[in-house]
């Protein structure tokens, strides 16, 4: 496992290192950047807890009052990105901006919210929207690439990114596909480009055209590229919302390895034509490309079920639900952390016009296939 | 590259991290009140 799922992670190292070289890490390093990480998350907290009430007989308390924590999470990480790039820091310190682990921690926790009687009835649906819109999605992006000259394997990276679960997609297509690690850097920052204001927008959007929680959650999971940026979305639509879109992007997820393996062999046997596929076995390799968090979310959810159902009390759930709420914040001043335009620009207009009418078109179609298949859904308590 | 991190990948870090702490706090180890 080590090796592949170590290259596979790499997501934050991939998109730094592919600019310029970085300043090395070093515990120290590691260890400030944590102090820093913790200390704008608790004050992401403590506005989250307190801002509503303090503004709330103020000509802002309206406006505040609907703001989510993702929101403050994210525009502090950003504040705090452009504090610690100034000084000279930020590389420094970014060893302990982990979005990944923290949003998938956070997400093995969400699991334990959600009655097991959810997920196996969103189940088939979720498999249904994740595959029609993964082959559509994916199939467009190829076709435009192609007809706007781009290289194959930019081709590939961005049509797994927009079509599957951005830069985690990313970086396994790139291992498939062999891509250079600037088309790999290009690709992650596109991602998390249009991944921002997507967290945004989609709650807006939603709730602009009156869409149910369980239609709006499935949208979000279905259409945003990110994981971590699925679960801001979710958590700003609300908490019902939150739960589908958590479903849906881990059904996409548990997808991402079938793509990788299909790349593979489409690039050894017709792109580079190899004349045969590397000698791996297939299950293997569909193993250790399996995002293994989806089984700890589902795990949660068991273990969860069985102990309401055994008499358990309800408020330990509570806990398990503030415990779930810090990881996603840290995991949302991360990204507000990690975020960089600089290989976007270096991209150039292609890249960027393909990504950007693949998500126009994840965006309509995802929306078609949420309304056709989660309208009338009903969440258990 | 691999050489640099641990061997545990930060999937299954994530994911026995999460299922830890949500048994520690179903079996009561760590109590609501120490989560702020």
């Amino acid at each position: 496992m080590a090796g592949e799922e170590a290259t596979r992670q790499e997501s934050v190292e991939q998109r730094t290192e592919a600019a310029a070289p970085a300043p090395p890490r070093t515990t120290g390093g590691t260890i400030a950047g944590l102090v820093v990480l913790v200390a704008l998350a608790a004050v992401v907290r403590l506005l989250d807890q307190t801002l509503p009430e303090a503004t709330e007989d103020t000509a802002i308390g309206g406006v505040v009052s609907v703001i989510e924590y993702p929101v403050y999470a994210i525009l502090l990480g950003l504040l705090g990105n452009l504090v610690l790039t100034r000084l000279g820091l930020r590389e420094r310190l970014s060893g302990a901006f982990r979005t990944e682990f923290f949003i998938k921690t956070g997400l093995v926790l969400l699991g334990a919210s959600i009655n097991l009687a959810t997920i196996v009835s969103a189940a088939g649906p979720a498999i249904v929207q994740a595959v029609v819109l993964i082959s559509i999605v994916f199939g467009f992006t190829w076709w435009l690439g192609g007809r706007l000259g781009l290289d194959d394997k930019l081709r590939a990276l961005l049509s797994t990114a927009v079509s599957i679960c951005g830069v985690s997609a990313a970086i396994a297509a790139a291992g498939a596909v062999q891509a250079k690690r600037e088309q790999l850097a290009y690709t992650a920052s596109l991602v998390i480009v249009f991944a921002l204001p997507s967290i945004f927008l989609l709650p807006l959007l939603a709730s602009g055209l009156g869409l149910e929680q369980a239609v709006a959650g499935a949208w979000i999971g279905g259409n945003i590229d990110t994981t971590a940026a699925v679960t801001a979305a979710g958590a700003i639509a609300g908490e019902q919302a939150l739960q589908l879109a958590a479903i849906i992007k881990s059904t996409q997820n548990a997808l991402l390895g079938v793509v990788a393996v299909a790349l593979t062999a489409y690039f050894a046997l017709v792109v580079e034509r190899k004349g045969a596929a590397p000698a791996r076995s297939w299950g293997r390799d569909l193993w250790e490309r399996f995002p293994k968090f989806v089984l700890g979310f589902l795990a949660a959810s068991i273990i969860a079920t069985v102990f309401l159902a055994s008499g358990g009390s309800k408020d330990a759930i509570s806990a398990v639900n503030d415990l779930r709420t810090l990881f996603l914040i840290l995991a949302f001043v991360s990204i507000g952390l990690e975020f960089r335009v600089a290989p976007v620009r270096e991209a150039g207009w292609r890249p960027v016009g393909v990504f950007a009418a693949a998500t126009g078109v994840n965006l309509v179609v995802g929306l078609g296939l949420a309304a056709l298949l989660f309208t009338g859904f009903q969440v258990e308590a | 590259m691999s050489s640099r991190r641990p061997v545990l990948g930060e999937d299954w870090a994530a994911t026995i991290t999460g299922l830890v702490l949500l048994l520690l706090v179903l079996a009561g180890v760590i109590p609501g009140w120490v989560v702020p």
